[in-house]
């Protein structure tokens, strides 16, 4: 069989499959880690999509020097591309777990000032009663 | 290159125990835990008062289904600081009188809002499961215990401002004793009210 008559449709579901996931991703309005499994299902269609780009290039032959420029160019430019959505990915991935740890910081420095003043709200009431 | 039919279902295997070890990896990390304060700790902004309402109303709920495990003896018991009996408590209180609780405490300070003084007499008149005390002073520390399980935190803040507010699920048992100590103290000081009186409380 022809790999090479394949390699249009595999390129098609892996990039339409890593362009539904970052659009499931937004879609999302609450952070959680739903929302980080869409994002790494996202860089798997990715990674599908880069391993297709690379057979789709080493079964690329007979080309002219101008051909072959211009593919280099267009491979050039598509790789620049995906190394950009991973890029986000993981700096997304980065960012929502910054934000949960800053979340839990603000919960815990909430009940750290709430508990630190209740002994001093008792007392006024003692001294209150002790006039 | 022939395709080797093993070397597929091995692809395979391997895909599928990657997915699931991603997915527990995922959704095993609980980022609110924390092993000093309790099992799933959440943070309300103060524009969330949908979200912490709904979270106090699930847990109220999730101790229904938990009731027959609880000694029949040990009724679910809630116990309540606030500054002043508003309308958001007064939700709270409701439902939580609606779903078998048996012993509600509320300590407020000694001024409500006006308009919720029917409601607070309603209140009182229909759930005798609810008493309601009042302090000679508006405490700052706002607080609710439910069952001496979960916990609920405010931010402190005036009677006519709302801020962010903590709950916490399964809260540490230290934790619950260091609030529940301080409920204990604080009704010491506190004056029962009637529902005739508080037609008469002082108001905004």
């Amino acid at each position: 069989m022809d790999i090479s008559s394949l390699i249009p449709e595999f390129l098609v579901l892996s990039l339409a499959g890593s362009s539904l996931s970052i659009a499931a991703y937004s879609s999302f309005k609450d952070r959680s880690d739903d929302q980080k499994l869409l994002l790494i299902i996202a860089s798997c269609f990715i990674f599908a999509f880069l391993i297709v780009l690379i057979l789709s290039a080493a079964s690329l032959d007979n080309l002219s020097i101008y051909q072959y420029s211009l593919t280099l160019i267009f491979y050039a430019l598509i790789y620049m591309a995906i190394l950009s959505i991973i890029g986000f990915i993981i700096h997304r991935l980065r960012v929502d777990q910054k934000f949960k740890d800053d979340e839990l910081q603000s919960a815990i420095d909430i009940i750290e000032s709430s508990k630190d003043g209740l002994e001093s709200s008792v007392s006024l009431f003692e001294s209150e009663n002790n006039k | 290159m022939q395709f080797d039919y093993s070397l597929i279902l091995i692809l395979m295997i391997l895909s599928t125990l990657t997915v699931i070890i991603l997915m527990k990896l995922i959704y095993r990390h609980n980022p609110h835990y924390n092993e000093q304060y309790g099992d799933e700790i959440v943070l309300f902004h103060s524009t969330d008062r949908y979200k912490r309402r709904m979270w106090r109303f699930n847990l109220i709920e999730g101790f229904k289904s938990h009731k027959n495990k609880i000694n029949k003896f040990d009724g679910l018991k809630l116990k309540v600081i606030i500054g002043e009996f508003s309308e958001d408590t007064l939700e709270i209180i409701k439902h939580a009188a609606n779903h078998k609780f048996e012993k509600i405490t509320i300590i407020g300070g000694p001024k409500v809002f006006c308009e919720d003084k029917m409601e607070i007499y309603t209140l009182l008149d229909k759930y005798k499961s609810v008493e309601y005390l009042i302090l000679p002073k508006r405490p700052n520390k706002h607080f609710m215990i439910f069952n001496n399980n979960h916990l609920y935190i405010e931010k402190p803040h005036r009677h006519n401002e709302s801020r962010g507010s903590v709950g916490i699920k399964k809260a540490q048992p230290e934790l619950i004793k260091i609030y529940d100590n301080n409920f204990d103290e604080m009704l010491k000081h506190a004056r029962p009210l009637t529902k005739e009186e508080v037609l008469t409380q002082d108001c905004y």
